[in-house]
């Protein structure tokens, strides 16, 4: 089973003006490093659990680095957040690694023509494993559940979200654990057979 | 600058290995007989060299100075010829890395890349100029030869001795400074470039020369006082300390209050230093092309907190293009050692240096 997605556009509010891809596509360069900032731990989390190296792996956020650059301009706020964008592009991205294999796959382009509202953006933001474990996250108390999609979502770790949370670093990986058992069992409960057994990453 | 071209600086840099390692791969696959001679791990090789390359171009672009990629480049040039390797190899990975960075750029960040790899790439078409060594015609030149040489034997007290004793007959301490060590440390700098010095060698002489200083620069009492504080240093990854002291002796022989703060120096410490010393006059030096941006931060903040304070800079990275020093908020550019003081008593008014 893959990982937790709950509805991006309720974890990670971003508006058009705060975009760090929009920014990027109109020519800001500050906003370079900040998405860099922003988002690694986000995307090596992501390709770290495709990419068992971590040399390769490290290849590969930097690979995604230059796809979000050069599609930063093909974000759209309407239509899906900001950190749902970008765990799009690091999911293609490795797509196309393990498909190339012995090549390098040069940086993509997302299709003009892609429906991300129906399709890809269903695909991680409305899988029927991310409508339950959303589900299962409103059950969190809202700081709980803050702490988890922090982790879980954003691929902070337990320093960086008591340092953002101002927690203390026990009571953070209390609330993760005691999290992601919630998630697990209610998921467990409530998943069809196909899901059953699967946990939360 | 434009936008776009600052944009184009903050991507390279952001991603320098990431372009870098499409270049290698593109190279390795069109060229995998040139990729041969890189051993094994061919990929790596070459993406380590182009990553290189990629950050030499951001700062060229940062600085809108095409003469600093083309310096970078020559540089590279130079070294792959010393290591009897190909040219048309590094010629052939320059033309890659211009194919992905202008198809895989974003498009509004491409518009300065095609001309600076232009410039880069027609280093090749002119016949390789190398630097030229030490004259040994010359008595200075010779001098600056036998010290290299008697360091290089593991002789350093002979070295040190030889030009300790041509002071004490007569040769002007700033003339040994100007005409013989400098000389001398910028041969070696050569040599090592070249191969044929290990860096091992290279701290040796470099370690000597420290020790002469400190035994020249006691020979010199200033013939009047300067009451001017200049501190000098070299920042971010600039670890190349020997020049900033040089010259800091010599603002003292020449009756100012004068800092070394060696090198590899965080800006937020330069900044300390300059208000803490209250220093009238900051000199600042950068070797490589690389440790342009970090030196133009690093005054940036200076200025944040001491406002008033006047930056002189120098160094090998200002030598390809003599306007630089304007792009990186200086207040004067000094081209040899022997213009520091004159260009730092000009900056603060002061009619002798």
């Amino acid at each position: 089973m893959g990982s937790v997605v709950a509805d991006p556009r309720e974890l990670d509010p971003v508006g058009a003006e705060d975009s760090f891809l929009l920014r990027i596509a109109n020519g800001d360069h500050g906003a370079v490093k900040a998405c860099i900032d922003k988002y690694g731990n986000l995307v090596w989390s992501i390709v770290r659990r495709m990419v068992p190296s971590p040399a390769d792996a490290e290849d590969a956020v930097q690979e995604v680095f230059l796809d979000l650059w050069k599609n930063a301009s093909r974000f759209e706020p309407g239509r899906s957040s900001e950190v749902a964008f970008v765990a799009m592009v690091t999911r293609r991205r490795m797509i196309d690694r393990l498909r190339a294999r012995d090549r390098r796959p040069r940086t993509m382009a997302i299709p003009e023509e892609m429906d991300f509202s129906s399709d890809e953006h269903e695909r991680i933001e409305r899988s029927a494993e991310a409508s339950l474990a959303m589900r299962a996250l409103k059950e969190l108390k809202p700081e709980q559940r803050r702490v988890v999609i922090l982790s879980v979502v954003e691929g902070m770790s337990h320093g960086e979200i008591s340092e953002r949370m101002r927690l203390p670093l026990g009571t953070v990986k209390s609330y993760i654990r005691r999290g992601l058992t919630v998630v697990r069992e209610s998921l467990a409960s409530s998943a069809p057979k196909g899901i059953e057994g699967g946990g939360v990453e | 600058m434009s936008d776009n071209g600052l944009l184009a600086a903050s991507l390279l840099n952001g991603s320098a290995g990431a372009y870098a390692g499409f270049a290698a791969s593109q190279f390795c696959e069109k060229h995998p007989e040139a990729a041969q001679r890189f051993g094994s791990d061919a990929f790596s090789a070459w993406k380590a060299n182009l990553t290189v390359r990629v950050r030499e171009l951001a700062v060229a672009v940062e600085m809108q100075s095409p003469d600093l990629f083309v310096a970078s480049v020559q540089w590279a040039r130079e070294s792959f010829a010393a290591r009897d390797l190909p040219q048309d190899d590094l010629r052939a990975s320059l033309e890659c890395l211009t194919d992905v960075l202008t198809h895989d750029l974003p498009e509004h960040a491409r518009d300065p890349i095609p001309e600076y790899c232009a410039r880069g790439l027609e280093v090749f078409e002119a016949p390789l100029a190398t630097t030229p060594g030490l004259d040994p015609s010359s008595q200075h030149g010779r001098m600056a030869l036998t010290y290299i040489e008697a360091c290089l034997s593991g002789d350093t007290r002979r070295a040190m001795d030889q030009i300790l004793q041509a002071t004490e007959n007569g040769l002007d301490v700033r003339s040994a400074y100007f005409e013989v060590i400098a000389p001398a440390q910028r041969e070696v700098g050569r040599l090592w470039h070249l191969g044929q010095l290990g860096i091992h060698e290279e701290h040796v002489v470099t370690a000597a020369t420290h020790s002469l200083l400190t035994l020249l620069a006691e020979r010199v009492r200033p013939q009047e006082t300067i009451d001017k504080l200049v501190v000098g240093s070299a920042v971010g990854d600039d670890q190349h300390e020997l020049g900033i002291r040089m010259i800091m002796d010599l603002f003292a022989m020449a009756g100012w209050r004068s800092l070394s703060l060696g090198g590899h120096m965080p800006a937020t410490n330069l900044t300390l230093a300059v208000r803490g010393f209250d220093a009238d006059l900051l000199l600042l030096s950068a070797t490589l092309v690389t440790h342009l941006t970090a030196l133009r931060d690093a005054i940036a903040e200076v200025r944040t907190h001491s406002p008033g304070i006047k930056v002189l800079v120098g160094g090998l990275a200002f030598q390809a293009d003599p306007t630089v020093w304007r792009r990186v908020g200086a207040d004067g550019f000094a081209a040899s050692v022997s213009d520091a003081v004159p260009e730092g008593a000009r900056l603060l008014g002061i009619s002798s240096g």
